[in-house]
């Protein structure tokens, strides 16, 4: 199949997916809901006041962290170094916690002010992390994993202090927000979620011919023409969006920008012009779909989503460290 | 030293005053001092560790240093925006670097990055009709399709020389464009470029290990030993082994091409190290062992 089919596919199963995921769950929604978008009756409200907006949002936040997923898998040249496991979750879940915590409210251009303090934190994440790299002069793979690592599991304990500061009614929400759930999914977290998500994936789609000599060498690119810095903040920048985002809106979900894209990658290329979208497409209906699990698996109660990818995402971690295709890790 | 074999009328487009560079305080190029002019096919020779690879990598602007102390076209290269530079310079790196797998096609037609400000990756007619004649020169139309990663050394080695083609810089670097081949793919390759550098006046300038292949039949040698420029100059000039010891510590014979002539150069070993001819190699030797 060529890459332009792979697209194709990955976006019939991106309207499948939208279409049939807010016809799952607990309560079963008949049809004719669908022909009354403002109506109050209930099997009105719950899909269109609850399930769509839910299943909306679980979609952006798939297609974000897949396609942020796909553009550090390519800048860093190894599909472990993800948004994820460089820390870039956990700083900006640190940042909607400390958001929390201190009441933050500032006005954002009509969007959540959450995602500023959690896009600060994951952009001083991503930096601290590549700039401990960067110290010893040269550049290893090795060593970015490890620092991402450490910054990670800063993060994780500065949470933990944020949560044992709180009272109870604060640190319920905190748990709530940052559990890598959607079931505090509405409206608002859709609307939130949209902007944010296709300003970062359209911005890192325009640095597609750079993403592509990146993943083929740094001197390479820089060879070609890239300037190496000024892209490699730009995709900061972008990608930290992505992440922090969702993060704030929805919790760090983990291992989707690390599966989705590199299996992408595998059937599509590595020509990012095609990987993107397929990313994108692919990313949101994997956690649509992950999402419509964690939502009907024990109805009436819920799992959260992040959950589900972590239960999927570490036994791919496995098999990508000690697969056949290892080798290629060069870490 | 002696000047280099080109017409010196032609303004120098790459000049180089007093070039060091150390990376982790350790000191890799020492007070390098140079000028290219257009046209010119340069071999860069040296020991290991030398500091070839580096010097073509600072001058390209691909390793930091030479901002101030390399000069491109008068123009200091910390000056250079990267595109404009890629349009001056092309790198074709040693075949050892790992490299994604990657239609031969789509990674030449990666090779226009520089050729204009085009966001969302869209290459232009103009791009695919650079791409495509460039594999036609290389002789790789009929690999079009086939990923990088299935082919051999000299494919991949021809693969990246018409890359740095669609890249339609006029002055190519090399890092060791023969190493890791054959003699077929090796001598298939040198044609290439010698062709490449007589027929589009590709400025051409390599590192090259074997003397034999690559070196001396290029118009000019410079020779590089603990970062430091030993020599600059015609080959025939270095074809003495005074000076061949000199920049390899070695002992070295100069022969002449059977067939056309050309010097060749041979090591030599030592004294010590040489079996001695009139010994049988089972016989007792006379007076060695104890």
């Amino acid at each position: 199949m060529t890459p332009r089919r792979w697209v194709l596919l990955t976006a019939v199963g991106a309207v499948l997916s939208l279409g049939l995921a807010p016809w799952f769950g607990a309560q079963p929604i008949p049809w004719e809901a669908i022909r009354h978008p403002g109506g109050q009756g209930t099997a009105e409200i719950l899909l269109w006041q609850i399930r769509l907006p839910r299943v909306a949002t679980a979609f952006l936040a798939g297609a974000a962290l897949s396609v942020a997923g796909a553009a550090f898998q390519a800048l860093f040249r190894n599909p472990l170094a993800t948004p994820f496991t460089l820390g870039v979750s956990s700083a900006a879940s640190l940042g909607a916690a400390l958001h929390l915590r201190l009441g933050l409210a500032f006005p954002f251009f009509g969007l959540p002010d959450i995602c500023l303090t959690s896009f600060l934190g994951g952009l001083a994440a991503i930096l601290l992390v590549y700039g401990l790299t960067r110290l010893r002069g040269g550049f290893s793979t090795a060593r970015l994993l490890l620092a991402g690592v450490a910054v990670s599991f800063v993060c994780s304990s500065l949470i933990m202090v944020v949560h044992f500061t709180s009272d109870a009614y604060d640190s319920f929400r905190l748990v709530r927000r940052l559990m890598g759930s959607l079931s505090a999914s509405g409206p608002d977290t859709m609307w939130g979620l949209l902007p944010l998500a296709v300003a970062g994936a359209l911005f890192l789609a325009a640095q597609a011919w750079e993403l592509d000599l990146l993943a083929l060498g740094e001197e390479l690119a820089l060879s070609r023409g890239v300037d190496g810095r000024r892209v490699r903040h730009r995709l900061f920048f972008a990608t930290c969006l992505l992440e922090s985002a969702v993060a704030a809106l929805c919790g760090p979900i983990g291992f989707v920008g690390l599966m989705v894209p590199h299996l992408c990658r595998l059937r599509v290329g590595n020509v990012h012009r095609y990987l993107l979208p397929a990313s994108f497409l692919a990313g949101g209906t994997f956690l649509t779909v992950c999402d419509t699990v964690a939502r009907t698996l024990l109805a009436p109660a819920e799992l959260p989503v992040g959950v589900i990818t972590s239960l999927l995402g570490g036994p791919f971690f496995l098999w990508l460290l000690l697969g056949p295709r290892a080798h290629d890790l060069e870490v | 030293m002696t000047a280099p074999a080109t017409a010196p009328t032609s303004e120098p487009i790459l000049a180089v005053a007093d070039l060091s560079v150390a990376i982790d305080g350790k000191r890799l190029l020492e007070q390098i001092s140079l000028t290219l002019r257009a046209g010119e096919r340069v071999a860069v020779i040296g020991p290991n560790g030398a500091g070839k690879t580096t010097l073509l990598r600072v001058l390209a602007g691909l390793l930091p240093g030479g901002e101030t102390a390399v000069r491109w076209n008068g123009r200091p290269l910390g000056a250079w925006p990267r595109r404009d530079l890629a349009r001056l310079v092309a790198f074709v790196p040693q075949l050892s670097e790992r490299l994604m797998p990657c239609p031969v096609y789509d990674f030449v037609l990666l090779a226009r990055y520089a050729h204009g400000e085009r966001w969302f990756s869209g290459a232009d007619r103009r791009d695919r009709h650079a791409a495509w004649l460039a594999l036609e020169a290389a002789g790789l139309t009929a690999l079009a399709d086939r990923d990088l990663s299935t082919l051999s050394g000299g494919e991949r080695q021809k693969v990246l020389i018409a890359a740095a083609l669609a890249q339609e810089a006029p002055v190519w670097f090399l890092d060791e464009p023969a190493a890791f081949l054959d003699y077929r793919q090796e001598l298939e390759v040198r044609t290439l470029l010698a062709r490449l550098h007589r027929e589009a006046g590709k400025t051409v300038v390599a590192v090259v290990h074997d003397l034999n292949r690559g070196a001396l039949d290029s118009d000019r040698i410079i020779a590089l030993q603990r970062g430091r420029l030993v020599f600059d100059g015609p080959p025939a000039a270095l074809t003495d082994p005074a000076r061949l010891r000199i920049i390899f510590e070695t002992d070295f014979e100069i022969l002449r091409h059977p067939v056309d002539g050309r010097p060749l150069v041979v090591t030599r070993e030592s004294e010590a190290d040489r079996p001695r001819a009139d010994t049988a190699p089972t016989g007792p030797s006379d007076g060695e062992r104890p």
